[in-house]
């Protein structure tokens, strides 16, 4: 390789006996300071300085290799570990010595976010809604059903108006109160909940998507939850979609206060 | 449309490391610019999913989905 950077992939309270190789096969070593641990390999100054960098993650042909390469390394660390700060792609140092720096002079808070991650992976849920939700079970559909059965023919005429209004109405509030209820329910299993921001123009956009952060010993309840709110938004009307478990992406970089 | 759960890990895989990842202020002198992947939508994706077909998925970011449909 010509010239090289340093490419960080997670910090560490000690370093792991593990062999390791990173982007483009090289291998991962360990800079330390303060007490911490940096998990960092040699990449091509020609594809990671700055410029080249940001033009290169637009292209996916470039990125997912890379990416794959990336998240390996952090999975093997985080399943080797019992707490990981994985950090975002693409953070580059000049070299080892600022590393060091970064270490020494963020000591305090990387150590609060090991702890506030330690024992604990990070999972995806989102519930996309894919039809109608059934409304015909509603209390009020049920009792202006009931209203119209016992009319005489011509107040029934308006009040079957009024039912596909009302059923209109009740499909918009279930659908809002879906994202309520889903992260209600995954607080009551998990040991922090963060309610992701949905992009406006996203091709395919769900009702909620959230990051959980569940205690890896509990991770049966956790799926127990899962199953049952799968049970709550079925298929084919909904679809709830999990991935994880993951390095803790996001809540490692929470800020305390910001939660 | 639904995407494929491929398609889906592989979003979520660029998702978590560009958008949600720790990003450290200051030290690192180069970084990522927001490149927001959900914004960019699924056609990248769709239409780079080609070029990974044979390499590896990531291995313990089960899936999840597949008894879902």
């Amino acid at each position: 390789m010509s010239r090289t950077l340093v490419y960080l992939y997670a910090i560490l309270g000690q370093p792991l006996d593990l062999n390791l190789a990173g982007i483009a096969e090289q291998p991962v070593r360990w800079v330390q300071a303060s007490n911490l641990a940096a998990a960092v390999s040699d990449v091509p100054e020609e594809d990671f300085e700055e410029e080249p960098l940001n033009a290169n993650v637009r292209n996916m042909a470039w990125l997912g290799p890379r990416a794959i390469a990336h998240q390996d390394v952090n999975e093997r660390l985080f399943e080797s570990s019992d707490a990981i700060v994985p950090l975002a792609f693409g953070t580059v140092f000049r070299d080892d010595a600022r590393v060091r720096d970064l270490l020494t002079r963020e000591a305090s808070r990387l150590r609060d976010q090991l702890a506030r991650v330690r024992g604990c992976a990070e999972w995806v849920v989102a519930l996309h809604q894919l039809g109608e939700p059934n409304v015909q079970a509603t209390p009020a559909v049920k009792a202006l059903k009931t209203q119209i059965e016992a009319s005489a023919p011509g107040r029934a005429h308006l009040l079957r108006r009024q039912l596909a209004t009302l059923e209109r109405d009740e499909a918009r509030r279930i659908q809002s109160e879906a994202a309520t209820l889903l992260l209600d329910a995954l607080r009551s299993a998990a040991v922090d909940v963060f309610n992701e921001p949905l992009p406006a123009d996203a091709v395919e956009r769900p009702l909620v998507r959230a990051s959980v952060l569940a205690r890896r010993d509990a991770e049966a309840e956790f799926m127990n939850q899962i199953d049952r709110l799968r049970q709550q938004w079925p298929e084919p009307t909904y679809r709830l979609l999990l991935t994880g478990p993951w390095p803790p992406y996001r809540f490692a970089g929470l800020q305390r206060d910001a939660v | 449309m639904t995407p494929s759960d491929e398609e889906l890990t592989l979003l979520e895989l660029t998702d978590r490391l560009l958008n949600r990842g720790v990003v450290l202020a200051g030290e690192a002198v180069i970084s990522v610019a927001g490149v927001d992947l959900i914004y960019l939508g699924l056609n990248v994706v769709l239409t780079s999913v080609e070029n990974l077909r044979n390499r590896r998925e990531p291995s313990a970011i089960r899936d999840h989905n597949a008894a879902a449909g």
